[in-house]
């Protein structure tokens, strides 16, 4: 497996006698410089928190449960351990069910990549990404992962097995409802095709850049320089262990409390 | 060799070694010590009274190394309160409970030089009943930088509606205290100091400073939230400060930190035990409002006030005999029963179980009805004689106050508090105001000195109580137009007698609960309201 990926899942991938001990990982890398949300004056991290607009406070996870809406403002309560016992069990094979012609794939049915890496053998695993490369056909399969049910396509991509999982047809709209309703005026069909023709090339999807991230980068370096680096707030070495059940988390602060304090502070200090 | 025997208010003490000098630049022994907190006591005692106490013992003085004893000795005198909280790591820690003056004499006998005490009772450790800023400047700010934010921190919070008093530690600091007595917890108190804390520092960060770490401090004035804690005390008004000469953690007026502010003047916030006496007559307690004043912090949930713990058994030695029980005149209790309606009070019927502890009882009852009066109960022959005392107690013995002579309550009454609907008899709140045991002194048996002493129309008595100790002398004037027994009730002269401070006044507090009467009656409506929805 490569360094630093993280197994999500792992087991093995069979076709017929074919039977490849394998895992999981994400293909997708996140984009770099997430931001993280602070708090001005003390550069602290901020929390995200569940809060109730009735209650007017912050609920403690232990307080939280989940509800289904059956009508506007009536729920029925589901636990954790009730959704459990229905949840799919994990399954341990990715078993190819039937191969079909790669094209043939809408692909707007394509969700997210995974890349299937050997974790034992690996030539069954080799023979298979040259076979499916060569023959141009994705196999296509069921999968348990993160507890819910996956059709998933594996296709060999770069020298590697490729994990796609697909959309189920009911999660994609019908292309029929943005269909427009005009025929292609025949007279010039000859001469798209030949602009199209004129303006082909190869692709070479390493030319494309990320322009925003780019400058966002270089906008993140100047200013390391220019205004230097600011230390985040500690958390206070000496503190209170376990946050009680219910109400406000340890550092909730009361924002009308903060509210009439910053008032106040505005008029001491207009006292001079 | 010196060792001396003294008998304070019926307690026999061993005072030892009373000539030891404990502040040798200052000459200051021992004696000096207990001369010092026998003067303040009638101030000190309302603020220290059933506390967790921490001593801090310098039986070489103050030059040589103290020690903490945060449980009380093995060795403590058997009439000693103790008072047990649960550490975090579920441990139980039995602290000293200083509750009079011969508690009080005991850990000055000790050299616990200091006294410092949790922000709670003993009777409801989870109810702080201030919050504490305990200001800390670090050199080279001094007193005098402590007193200039401290102003701040008045004025800051004088703005969000809070009323705020403060000591000088004896030190270099200033501890400000925002009265709650009201139901809190140690949460709230401190969340709300740290955002307290927290926003001044912002605004103030050349001068002020809320972050534990000790380099950020140099200059500043550390403001520390967090001893509003459970488990973290804080040095008690008017105990002694162990410097290298003695200092007091005196209560201090805020135009005085104004004026030692403006003039520069650093002494004028220092104060010796000398002072402290001609300070308390002319100023009385400054820190009043920390015992009296109710509160709320702004945006804070109201507590429940139930499952707050309740101080008894093993820690509070002060309850009867049970092998002084006597037979009980079943029909002592008629009366009581003929004025009530159990299926609507939740006041005791009088079944008498599990009231042997309860002979040799007294009990005042604070009890929030049509008007506020309190209930005097003696016990006798396993009933509580009682007294109706429109005023309280004084511990003062030029005041004389009425008690009117009531019907006989059950044993078990001494216990009840709680909530009487309207409607019922006697409908309000009741807390058990104090409660301890009490002797007729010079009597060979105690229940005839008392039917005896009511027979007569003159009945003394002596207390040992949580917050009344000494001689009380009850004598019958008259009647009443209604037909009920008159009577005065007054304080004996002795070592409890004292005119400066009205514990009635100063500690409404219930010695069982930590409740206020005011805590059942807000706790009574606010049940209503949520029924009547």
């Amino acid at each position: 497996m490569p360094a630093g990926a993280h197994a999500l899942w792992s087991g093995t991938l069979s076709f017929g006698l074919v039977s490849v001990p394998v895992a999981v990982v994400t293909a997708v890398r996140s984009r770099r410089s997430a931001f993280h949300k602070l708090h001005r004056p003390d550069v602290s991290r901020l929390e995200r928190r569940m809060y109730c607009p009735e209650e007017k406070v912050f609920v403690h996870p232990e307080h939280i449960v989940r509800g289904y809406e059956i009508e506007e403002g009536k729920f029925v309560i589901v636990r954790d351990s009730e959704i459990e016992s229905v949840a799919p069990k994990r399954s341990s094979t990715i078993e190819i069910q039937e191969f079909v012609d790669s094209g043939e794939i809408d692909p707007a049915r394509y969700e997210r990549p995974y890349y299937i890496v050997p974790t034992g053998a690996e030539k069954p695993y080799t023979l298979l990404v040259e076979v499916l490369a060569e023959t141009g056909r994705t196999g296509i399969a069921e999968l348990v992962m993160h507890a819910r049910e996956h059709l998933v396509a594996v296709q060999s991509i770069e020298g590697v097995l490729c994990l796609l999982i697909l959309r189920y047809p009911r999660q994609l709209r019908s292309a029929d409802e943005v269909t427009p309703k005009a025929d292609a005026a025949g007279q010039y069909v000859k001469e798209m095709k030949a602009a199209i023709d004129d303006a082909g090339k190869d692709f070479e999807p390493g030319k494309l850049q990320d322009e925003y991230q780019k400058r966002i980068d270089e906008l993140i370096h100047r200013k390391k320089y220019s205004e230097g680096i600011v230390e985040g707030a500690q958390v206070e070495e000496e503190e209170t262990k376990g946050a009680p059940a219910g109400g406000a988390g340890e550092k909730a602060e009361d924002m009308d409390l903060v509210a009439a304090l910053e008032e106040s502070l505005a008029r001491e200090k207009g006292k001079g | 060799m010196a060792r001396r025997k003294v008998n304070v208010l019926g307690r026999t003490l061993e005072l030892s070694n009373l000539d030891k000098v404990l502040y040798p630049q200052a000459g200051f022994t021992k004696a000096h010590v207990l001369d010092y907190y026998r003067t303040v006591s009638p101030w000190l005692l309302p603020h220290l009274r059933a506390r967790p106490l921490t001593l801090k013992r310098y039986p070489d003085g103050v030059e040589k190394k103290p020690f903490y004893e945060k449980r009380c000795p093995s060795h403590r005198p058997d009439w000693m309160a103790t008072a047990t909280v649960e550490h975090r790591d579920g441990k139980q820690v039995r602290y000293c409970s200083v509750v009079d003056l011969p508690s009080l004499m005991w850990t000055a006998n000790m050299a616990s030089l200091e006294l410092h005490v949790l922000l709670s009772r003993a009777m409801a450790p989870k109810r702080p009943n201030a919050v504490v800023f305990d200001l800390d400047p670090g050199p080279p700010a001094g007193l005098l930088d402590a007193a200039a934010i401290a102003l701040r921190l008045l004025r800051v919070l004088n703005g969000i509606g809070l009323r705020v008093t403060a000591k000088v530690s004896g030190g270099k600091g200033v501890h400000c205290y925002v009265p709650l007595n009201t139901p809190a917890d140690f949460r709230q108190t401190k969340d709300f100091a740290r955002t307290v804390a927290r926003r001044i520092e912002r605004h103030y960060p050349d001068d002020v400073v809320s972050k534990m770490r000790k380099a950020a401090r140099e200059g500043k004035v550390f403001i520390d939230w967090s001893q509003n804690d459970e488990y973290k005390t804080t040095v008690c008004p008017y105990s002694l400060r162990a410097g290298a000469r003695p200092t007091v953690a005196a209560p201090v007026e805020w135009k005085e930190l104004q004026h030692a502010v403006d003039r520069q003047d650093e002494d004028a916030l220092r104060f010796t035990p000398a002072d402290m006496a001609e300070r308390l007559r002319d100023k009385g307690d400054l820190l009043h409002d920390v015992l009296t004043l109710r509160q709320r912090l702004p945006g804070a949930e109201p507590v429940r006030v139930e499952g707050l713990s309740t101080w008894t058994g093993e820690d509070n030695p002060r309850k009867g005999d049970p092998a002084e029980a006597t037979d009980t005149d079943p029909e002592a209790l008629a009366e009581y029963r003929r004025k009530r309606d159990f299926s609507g009070t939740p006041e005791p019927s009088g079944e008498q179980a599990g009231t042997a502890d309860l002979v040799g009882t007294f009990v005042i009852q604070k009890h929030h009805a049509t008007a506020l009066h309190y209930d005097l109960r003696l016990e006798c022959d396993g009933v509580l004689k009682s007294w109706a005392v429109p005023k309280g107690p004084s511990p003062d013995p030029d005041e004389k106050r009425l008690a009117v002579e009531v019907e006989d309550h059950p044993l078990e009454y001494a216990r009840f508090e709680g909530r009487i609907p309207r409607g019922e008899y006697g409908g309000g709140s009741v807390v058990v105001w104090d409660r301890g045991a009490f002797e007729v002194p010079g009597a060979e048996a105690r229940n005839d000195a008392v039917r005896e002493g009511m027979k007569e129309g003159k009945l003394e008595f002596r207390l040992q109580g949580v917050k009344l100790q000494g001689r009380y002398l009850l004598v019958r004037t008259g009647k009443q137009s209604n037909g009920k027994p008159q009577w005065l009730l007054m304080k004996r002269e002795d070592a409890a007698a004292q005119a400066s401070v009205d514990p009635v006044e100063t500690e409404p507090y219930s010695v069982i609960s930590g409740l206020w009467v005011e805590d059942l009656q807000e706790a009574g409506e606010h049940g209503k309201q949520t029924r009547s929805k």
